[in-house]
């Protein structure tokens, strides 16, 4: 075995996939980037623990789907967005027009993006998806079928 | 990876990172945490007003609060069994000395019940969480008690199934039926250990305090949860979960870990199950509950509405309540070597939950 990664390391090599991963979830790049580094402050903190696990990187990504998972909590009992306390990024539409997979995942809601993007993008399995996000791998699988059987559409227009 | 992996990747590609420079993530939170003492400051201030213009002292600063301890664990012997009685706690000793109160003022369900209990390491403390079906109105969540003042202060807020101090005295691990749950015993930080799907209950520290063990029992009707009933150890900061028994892992199995770490124990059906945290040793049953003797099968035994396990503090000796509704619950005590299987005879009116309290 290696020596395990210095904190700096490892935030260098995994804050772009991460926010990237979240910015698929969250369609907003602002909460995205607040998850990134929340998730990170965590992991920093327990960075003795973390750098000994075989897989660091599961960890940050269970940490910032748990972070995501109380924010949308919040969204939804709170009304965050209605309230403002979030700001919108209103670039974001210009960039799904642009993306056939961001189109596709569009009228899922967070937590069913959450789910597609830890399968489609991040390898997981349904059973590893469902332990993150708290539901059931089957509901994963559900929501994954959902969003290929949209993707199918919209790539299939673009050809 | 699946066969839209590529287009995900070109998707996220899209996006440009924004520069996340660690220094700027550290002072972000060094703000975040000031802004909350400085709220938490003007909240202390209200309260403190609050309670000089009531003429009350019952109010209590978390600066106050012990929140660290030595790891004492091993250096404790055997103090009482404590459960609860109408007027508070009651204890017996496990050779069955008559039942006394103890001299500790405890503990308030302010209008909800007793739901777990334990005693810190050092036996100075006493955790006990607090359940309602009316969580509006009554104060539900974990308090901690001071053994000799009888101080009281309130750790969390929401119902709880069960609390275990950390083998260092600075947290507790606790269950609000759903989440397993860690928290710092001034009630400064909290982080959540495992939130899957069903039920989690009862969880138990490793005596090194890096892992937990809990119940998942299984699903019933429609609801969530395994088909089976499972025995869970996690890693403490919430990795690595692993189910290391499955069976009939009823409502509350209440594993247990004991103080020298070799061990498990659960109550699986009839059954007082013995195992390795990491099942290599053997798997050991002890009949608790006479079912074989009646002829009932292993599975017959889920009887008890909410059993539970403690370990004597020197981990020579388990000790468990197999409560029933509407009825006293009986209250055993066994060696670990499963010989010694005794009742003791406790007060009809007394109820769970236990603790054993470690004495020096």
């Amino acid at each position: 075995m290696g020596e395990p990664p210095a904190f700096e390391a490892f935030f260098e090599h995994e804050k772009g996939s991460l926010f990237r991963a979240l910015c698929l979830v969250t369609h907003n790049r602002s909460e995205a980037e607040e998850l990134t580094q929340d998730a990170f402050l965590r992991v920093f903190e327990r960075w003795d623990q973390v750098r000994a696990m075989d897989d660091p990187a599961g960890y940050l990504y269970r940490t910032a789907m748990n972070a995501f998972r109380t924010w949308h909590r919040r969204a939804i009992l709170g009304g965050k967005r209605t309230i403002g306390l979030t700001p919108s990024d209103d670039g974001f539409a210009e960039i799904e027009a642009e993306d056939a997979v961001l189109r596709a995942i569009a009228p899922l809601t967070p937590r069913q993006r959450a789910a597609v993007v830890l399968i489609d993008l991040l390898g997981y399995s349904s059973e590893e998806a469902g332990h993150m996000l708290g539901i059931r791998a089957a509901t994963v699988r559900t929501h994954v079928a959902r969003a290929h059987a949209d993707l199918k559409k919209w790539v299939g227009a673009e050809r | 990876m699946s066969d839209y992996t590529g287009l995900f990747e070109r998707a996220s590609a899209r996006f440009r990172v924004p520069d996340l420079p660690i220094e700027g993530m550290l002072q972000r939170r060094d703000r975040k945490r000031r802004n909350q003492r400085i709220a938490a400051g003007v909240v202390g201030i209200a309260v403190a007003l609050a309670a000089i213009l009531a003429g009350t002292s019952v109010f209590r600063s978390d600066s106050q609060i012990p929140v660290s301890v030595p790891s004492i664990q091993g250096a404790m012997h055997n103090g009482d069994i404590t459960f609860m009685v109408s007027d508070g706690l009651w204890g017996i000793s496990s050779e069955g000395s008559p039942t006394r109160p103890l001299p500790t003022a405890c503990c308030d369900p302010a209008g909800g019940w007793i739901q777990g209990a334990d005693w810190s390491p050092d036996g100075t403390r006493f955790a006990y969480g607090v359940l309602s079906r009316q969580p509006k109105t009554v104060a539900t969540g974990v308090y901690v008690v001071d053994a000799a003042s009888g101080e009281t202060y309130r750790v969390t807020e929401g119902p709880v199934q069960s609390v275990e101090w950390s083998p260092d005295g600075s947290t507790i691990a606790y269950s609000d039926f759903s989440t397993i749950r860690v928290v710092a015993a001034g009630g400064a930080d909290r982080t959540t250990v495992w939130d899957g799907s069903g039920s989690a209950l009862d969880p138990s520290w490793s005596p090194d305090g890096t892992r937990i063990t809990f119940a998942v029992p299984g699903r019933t009707g429609g609801g969530e949860g395994p088909s089976e009933g499972e025995v869970h150890v996690i890693d403490a900061v919430g990795t690595a979960d692993r189910v290391i028994a499955k069976g009939t892992v009823g409502p509350s199995s209440a594993p247990a870990w004991s103080p020298d770490g070799s061990t498990i124990a659960y109550i699986d059906g009839c059954y007082l199950v013995l195992i390795s945290p990491d099942r290599t040793g053997p798997v050991l049953r002890r009949d608790i509950n006479g079912c074989l003797a009646r002829g009932m099968g292993a599975g017959d035994g889920v009887w008890s509405d909410s059993p539970q396990i403690v370990w004597s503090p020197d981990g020579t000796q388990l000790a468990f309540n197999l409560p029933r509704a509407g009825s006293a619950f009986p209250l055993f005590v066994m060696n670990a070597d499963r010989t010694g299987f005794t009742k003791l005879p406790i007060s009809r009116h007394a109820v769970p939950p236990i603790a054993w309290q470690p004495v020096p």
